[in-house]
């Protein structure tokens, strides 16, 4: 038999709908960032030089760059745009807000949790 | 940092692979970091967000607008599906003043778990807010602790607020498996939402 809630608390109830800006989701945490490796990398400034050289081995998200290289977020976020502006790095934001109704996506989401 | 660390560094292999961001809030200690951790890949990670505060609060009288900025560490982990999906869960922080920092984290993210505590149900309120205002899709999964009374999930619903729809599971945040099943809730869910939506 389930207890009885007594706290008496009950959350007001605002809502407002909406999304999340679509416009500034181009790069977050979530974005994978790939590298070009035929673009010539000798001569890029100082910390880009060090994400590019970090992620010649093998794509990672901006969250993981961050991380591994104990740089804020936000300045992993300017590096990248920057690197993605010259051509040394590919990138792939995290399903898209035009995608997010995307069956097919959402049942492959599903399908990949449940095979784990 | 030196090339040796970046060699045992699991990178993400496909070069085809789609991301996608979770959002995982609740109350400091309800458990996010554990739940990220019982079904990442990689040892949970964590990072600095910076956060900007205008304000300190009603009783700082000698300043109209005081601008500070505060580091947050975020916690994060990875999840690769065998159908070229990367899950990443971030772990938004509980504390009410870093609630801003939610909302950036929303940015982009597909859905979210909100876990609760039926010791503190309302450290669960602001986050529900929340994720509700920016329209994600989220699920309440209430934490398992061993003292924390057992209510109906009816009761919960109501204190909550939640809207019909909204699935409320139990879960074990230590439990790879109950994680797991939490995640699929969430998916089934905004499959659910997707239906019978038209697309445009
Ligand atoms: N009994 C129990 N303890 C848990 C559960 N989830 C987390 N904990 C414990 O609660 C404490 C706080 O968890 P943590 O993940 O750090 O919380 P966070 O602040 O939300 O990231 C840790 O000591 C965990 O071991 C759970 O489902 N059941
Ligand atoms: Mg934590």
């Amino acid at each position: 038999m389930p207890a009885r809630l007594r706290t008496g608390l009950v959350r007001s109830h605002t809502p407002t709908g909406g999304r999340a800006d679509p416009a500034r989701s181009s790069l977050n945490e979530s974005t994978l960032l790939y590298p070009d490796l035929t673009v010539e990398r000798a001569g890029l400034p100082g910390k880009t030089q060090q994400v590019m050289e970090f992620l010649a081995p093998g794509a990672l998200a901006v969250a993981e760059v961050a991380a591994y290289l104990r740089l804020p977020l936000a300045v992993v976020k300017v590096l990248a745009a920057d690197l993605i502006t010259s051509g040394h790095i590919v990138s792939r934001t995290p399903v898209p807000a035009e995608q997010q109704h995307d069956c097919d996506l959402l049942e492959r989401i599903l399908h990949g949790l449940e095979q784990l | 940092m030196g090339s040796s660390s970046s060699d045992v560094i699991a990178r993400v292999a496909s070069t085809t692979a789609t991301s996608v961001k979770l959002v995982i809030g609740g109350r400091f200690g309800v458990g996010k970091t554990t739940f990220i951790g019982a079904v990442s890949e990689i040892t949970p990670l964590s990072t600095d967000a910076v956060m900007t505060d205008y304000s300190r609060g009603v009783d700082d009288l000698d300043a109209d607008s005081v601008k500070t900025t505060t580091t947050v560490a975020l916690d994060f982990g990875r999840l690769t599906l065998p159908s070229d999906i990367v899950l990443y869960l971030f772990g938004a922080p509980g504390q009410p003043r870093f609630l801003p920092l939610v909302d950036d984290l929303m940015i982009g993210a597909l859905g979210g778990v909100v876990l609760a505590d039926t010791r503190h149900i309302e450290g669960a309120f602001d986050v529900i807010t929340r994720f509700e205002n920016a329209g994600l899709p989220f699920v309440v999964a209430v934490n398992a602790f061993a003292t924390a009374p057992v209510y109906d999930d009816s009761e919960l619903r109501d204190a909550f607020a939640l809207a019909p729809q909204t699935p409320i599971v139990s879960c074990d945040a230590r439990d790879r498996a109950s994680v797991k099943t939490v995640l699929t809730t969430l998916v089934r869910d905004i499959i659910a939402r997707t239906i019978p939506e038209p697309t445009t």
